[in-house]
């Protein structure tokens, strides 16, 4: 929650404009609430819509405040990681199950891999995107293959999964 | 093991698809930078992804315990593949408790990686336990997959009933022909000293009491008791039972029953169960060791059963109530039916003592001036049923957890003797 919190506390602060800002801080607001609902109730759904709300904040100052390409996105993709990673271990940590010594420095561990990993993939991708400055029928194209493959993923899962 | 997605892979697909096609709504590449970590785990998860394949064998330290008795179970979890996280949970019935180790625990494995798990319980209550409910549950590496499956290792255990010290037990009035411990109250070949008569062709030698015989002036010889066994039917009450805080009047009612089984057991008696109530069961009488095992696991099935139908004595299979058998009756007395059926008993002419496995413990009062006044009336009724019963010539011992089942038997004793006293 409070990595939630601080997220959606630096789009606020990203926020050039007083009124995105303060419209920021109220979904912050709201998308903390349905965190913490969800956390106390124990209801993994309110995991992505939280995060989805604390993206639509960022998704905001791009669509408002910023035209050239931001720099920040891949700081932004590890930070919306790090709060979902966090939020679903808590959940996890209400099974009463006793871990082993060791667990939990590495489930920690492993979540800075991935952040690391996604500030640093995102910077390659960034830089790739800023070099060949492509723009138009490219980006999209690239945007619709990036949205199949998301669906061929959620295929893929169902049938990797179904007994 | 059966395969199941974590809501956390169908969360970041969700998110993958949304901020992609947010990206492509606004024509900005960083949206697709921000949904690339969602889309990537999925992908990474399902890649690295193997079926895990684990062994898990249990081992009890012993198949039969006491209750109050500690033991160890070992639990061994095998693997060739690895296995990032592992949870692990036993079921444990009612009745056995964790003294020792975790039931729900989480593990990681390597290749050909092998654990043992101690874990040690405690018998808290008598009963046939059924050990080895485990369920499984693993995790890939990402934790986006698991597969869950549920094992079967059913080992068996025994928890008997702890004794309760007993140091005399009920003599029953009657004996039977075979030889025993019990002193008989007919004259023959035996230890005890009963009386003096005169010499009669075919006495032996050795039995004539030479100064009796001088002061008569004729030949007298002694009379003795013979010992001898008796027949013993142990009936226990399985009509109702009293509960409150993990205990009950039928807990209570099996130790007792199991202590005088193994007591009269010991003195050489032949030694029968009924256990009268929802369900009929019964063992004929019989001795020695065997018998007391039979006995003992046919007190581990004892449980109340719940029936409307009236039941009395007559469905009792003759020869399980043999003539001449001292009933032992272990009851709550709190059914009806159970009431009639000893005093039918002891119509019958058998030989009936009772210990009243007292419910009183069992039932507070309530709050109320009424419930006060019911829990009163409740106790006077009680008191009333023993009122009856000593009427009618049987000793009713009324027995609690708190106090020894030796000092309560020795009640049943006196009242006995005082009761013979009367009859003769």
């Amino acid at each position: 929650m409070l990595a939630g919190a601080g997220t959606g506390a630096g789009f606020a602060v990203l926020a050039d404009d007083g009124y995105l800002a303060r419209a920021n801080i109220l979904v912050t607001v709201v998308a903390v609430a349905v965190l913490a609902t969800g956390l106390v109730l124990d209801v993994s759904v309110s995991i992505p819509v939280a995060i989805a709300l604390l993206g639509a904040e960022y998704v905001a100052i791009l669509g408002f405040e910023t035209d050239a390409l931001d720099t920040r996105a891949p700081l932004v993709a590890g930070a919306l990681l790090a709060v979902a990673e966090l939020a679903y271990w808590s959940l996890e940590l209400r099974v009463p199950v006793v871990d082993e010594a060791g667990t939990y420095l590495r489930r920690i561990a492993l979540l800075a891999t991935f952040v690391l990993g996604v500030v640093g993939i995102g910077a390659i991708v960034l830089t790739f995107v800023e070099t060949v400055a492509a723009g138009g029928v490219a980006v999209d194209l690239l945007g619709a293959a990036a949205a199949l493959g998301a669906l061929a993923l959620l295929a893929l899962a169902a049938r990797r999964t179904s007994p | 093991m059966t395969p199941a997605a974590s809501p956390r892979a169908a969360a970041y697909a969700t998110l993958a698809a949304l901020f992609l096609f947010a990206a492509l709504a606004t024509r900005r590449p960083e949206l697709a930078v921000v949904a690339a970590p969602f889309a990537l785990l999925p992908v990474l998860g399902l890649a690295l992804a193997r079926r895990p394949e684990v062994r898990v064998w249990l081992t009890l330290e012993r198949p039969i315990a006491l209750e109050q008795d500690e033991l160890e179970l070992q639990l061994v979890v095998a693997s060739e593949r690895p296995v990032e996280r592992l949870e692990l949970l036993l079921g444990l019935p009612e009745g056995l408790e964790l003294v020792s180790g975790e039931r729900a625990l989480s593990l990681r494995l390597g290749w050909d990686d092998e654990r043992t798990i101690v874990l040690r319980l405690r018998c808290a209550r008598w009963g046939n336990y059924q050990l080895g409910d485990l369920r499984l549950r693993a995790r890939d590496r990402i934790g986006l997959l698991t597969w869950e499956t549920r094992l079967d290792r059913r080992t068996r255990l025994r928890v008997y009933p702890l004794p309760e010290t007993l140091r005399r037990i009920v003599a029953p009035i009657s004996t039977q022909p075979f030889s025993g411990n019990q002193v008989a109250r007919q004259k023959g070949e035996g230890l005890e000293f009963a009386d003096l008569r005169e010499f009669t062709a075919g006495d032996r030698v050795r039995s004539i009491n030479w100064r009796a015989s001088a002061r008569r002036n004729v030949l007298v010889v002694n009379e003795r008791h013979p010992e001898r066994n008796a027949d013993v039917i142990l009936f226990l009450d399985t009509f109702a039972d009293a509960r409150a805080g993990g205990r009950s009047t039928l807990d209570l009612a099996v130790r007792a029953t199991a202590t005088l089984a193994s007591r009269y057991l010991e003195r050489r008696d032949r030694v029968g169960l009924v256990s009268f109530g929802g369900i009929l069961r019964w063992l004929s009488p019989g001795m020695g060791m065997s018998q007391q095992y039979r006995i003992v696991d046919a007190l581990l099935a004892s449980e109340i059963v719940f029936n409307y139908a009236w039941k009395d004595v007559s469905i009792i299979p003759a020869r399980t109530l043999p003539p001449q058998a001292l009933v032992v009756a272990v009851t709550p007395l709190l059914d009806d039916r159970i009431v009639e059926a000893l005093a039918d008993l002891r119509a019958r002419r058998y030989d009936l003592a009772i210990v009243e496995v007292s419910p009183a413990g069992f039932a507070t009062p309530g709050p109320s001036e009424s419930d006060q006044l019911a829990h009163r009336l409740w106790l006077l009724r009680r008191e009333e049923i023993r009122a009856r019963y000593e009427r009618l010539g049987v000793a009713v011992a009324t027995w609690s957890d708190e106090q020894p089942l030796d000092g309560v038997l020795e009640g049943v004793r006196a009242f006995r003797r005082h009761a013979r006293l009367v009859r003769a």
